[in-house]
């Protein structure tokens, strides 16, 4: 789903997967989003201030709409 | 006489034994709705906070030690609290919060305690800004889509 998304954003959006089991560095900065369960979705706007949070499953639709909502 | 002694006994066996259940049975669920002072009074004992808005109104002001779980996607967040522990859930006017104190209570969360006025009748402190945004992520200028995961 967020290859798709990559796609059909690109070059507006940044998408970043980060995987916490083998990437230290990402479970440390999921610990500094008070992160609990995963997947989770941070959406941040172009200043790097989150706006939003999505925890669990999100449909590809809701994650698009949302994603073109950021500016 | 002997009938009356026997039946005297009987009755006094049948209350010890029915004040035991009574003390040992454990106690009911609770979902209730609460005002300002039993708020404190719950999270002083220990209580989750749980403010049910979306993100951006958390990040306008929100109750102290409160953590953001959106009604909307309230199931994803919630799998990871003891159903034992007592939980009180606030929105911005009571509505959301009474919505969210329900579907806790269905799943099975047996202290549920909703605040009636929410935000709107909030007398206390509030944490205003952008508090609990997390580290500070490099965006080079563009929005980014953060997805948190593991291998399983």
């Amino acid at each position: 789903m967020v290859d798709r998304l990559k796609k059909r954003f690109s070059g507006t959006v940044e998408f970043r997967i980060r995987n916490i089991e083998r990437d230290q560095a990402a479970s440390q900065e999921a610990a500094g989003f008070g992160i609990t369960g995963v997947p989770t979705f941070i959406l941040l706007d172009s200043s790097g201030t989150r706006v939003d949070t999505v925890v669990g499953g999100i449909s590809e639709a809701q994650l698009a709409a949302k994603t073109g909502a950021l500016k | 006489m002997k009938l009356n002694k026997v039946l005297l006994w009987a009755l006094i066996a049948l209350v010890v034994v029915g004040g035991a259940v009574a003390v040992t049975r454990p106690a009911g669920p609770v979902l209730k709705n609460i005002d300002d002072a039993e708020l404190a009074r719950l999270q002083d004992a220990g209580a989750r906070l749980v403010d049910v808005r979306t993100m951006a109104e958390y990040q306008q002001g929100h109750l102290v030690g409160a953590q953001i779980a959106p009604l909307d996607n309230l199931t994803a967040y919630m799998g990871g609290w003891p159903k034992e522990a007592p939980i009180i859930v606030y929105c911005a006017t009571g509505a959301r919060s009474a919505e969210a104190a329900k579907m806790l209570s269905s799943a099975g969360y047996r202290k549920v305690y909703n605040l009636s006025s929410g935000m709107a009748g909030w007398n206390g402190p509030v944490v205003t800004g952008d508090v609990g945004s997390g580290p500070k992520v490099s965006t080079g200028g563009k929005p980014v889509v953060i997805e948190f995961e593991t291998d399983s």
